[in-house]
């Protein structure tokens, strides 16, 4: 797929990614920064992970989504 | 033509003069909480009307599928950032989901861009050999 937007959206980061199919059409996902890329990920998907989920943005997440969690049931 | 979107026309009866921005197309479930028996397969469609998203989605193993205790990430991965509603921290970023698995039909929620199982009794989904299908409409910022 190609790689045709890529959104950062609220204060932890997340990557709003909207790629185009081998048939044209389009396929969206999400990245969060606790999320480990994988090698065949778009370069400018990791550069700009590199670039912005810095260790701060990792750990304000990772306990914004802890808290979040217990708080609503889960593990 | 009033009502047909991109059409001459289409305009007509809505206010302001700003058009619906109109997309579609796929997204994938990621294999997250699921109690996969073979291997896991999924696929899902959104549909985005303006600040609208309406989703479907499905997850199969190819012996079964189900979630077990403890399991609290879904799914996850949705096309679109769920909307903060006005809060400030985000901390609303809210939708519920209404899914089925075999008889059973659950509802569910999801915050930011994951869907979560246990919240309010929500409980785990029995064994399936068909899939979990959900569908979610929810608002963007």
């Amino acid at each position: 797929m190609k790689l045709n937007k890529i959104e950062v959206v609220t204060e932890h980061k997340h990557f709003q990614i909207r790629e185009i199919t081998d048939e044209g059409g389009y396929h969206r996902r999400m990245l969060q920064c606790s999320d480990t890329l994988a090698d065949d990920e778009h370069q400018e998907v990791k550069d700009k992970a590199e670039e912005l989920w810095t260790d701060e943005v990792k750990s304000a997440w990772t306990t914004f989504q802890a808290e979040h969690e217990a708080k609503m049931g889960g593990v | 033509m009033s009502g047909i979107i991109n059409s001459p026309g289409s305009k007509s009866g809505i206010i302001g003069t700003t058009e619906l921005d109109y997309e579609e197309g796929n997204w994938t479930p990621s294999n997250s909480g699921f109690d996969v028996t073979g291997s896991f397969t999924s696929g899902g469609q959104y549909k985005r009307f303006g600040k609208m998203i309406l989703i479907t989605a499905w997850v199969r193993g190819s012996t079964n599928i189900a979630t077990s205790g403890g399991a609290s990430t879904i799914g996850g991965s949705l096309p679109f950032m769920i909307g903060g509603g006005g809060s400030a921290s985000g901390a609303n970023r809210l939708a519920h989901y209404v899914a089925q698995s075999g008889a059973e039909t659950k509802i569910g929620y999801a915050w930011r861009n994951n869907i979560y199982t246990t919240y309010a009794g929500t409980g785990n989904f029995a064994v399936s050999t068909d899939g979990i299908f959900f569908t979610m409409q929810y608002a963007i910022d």
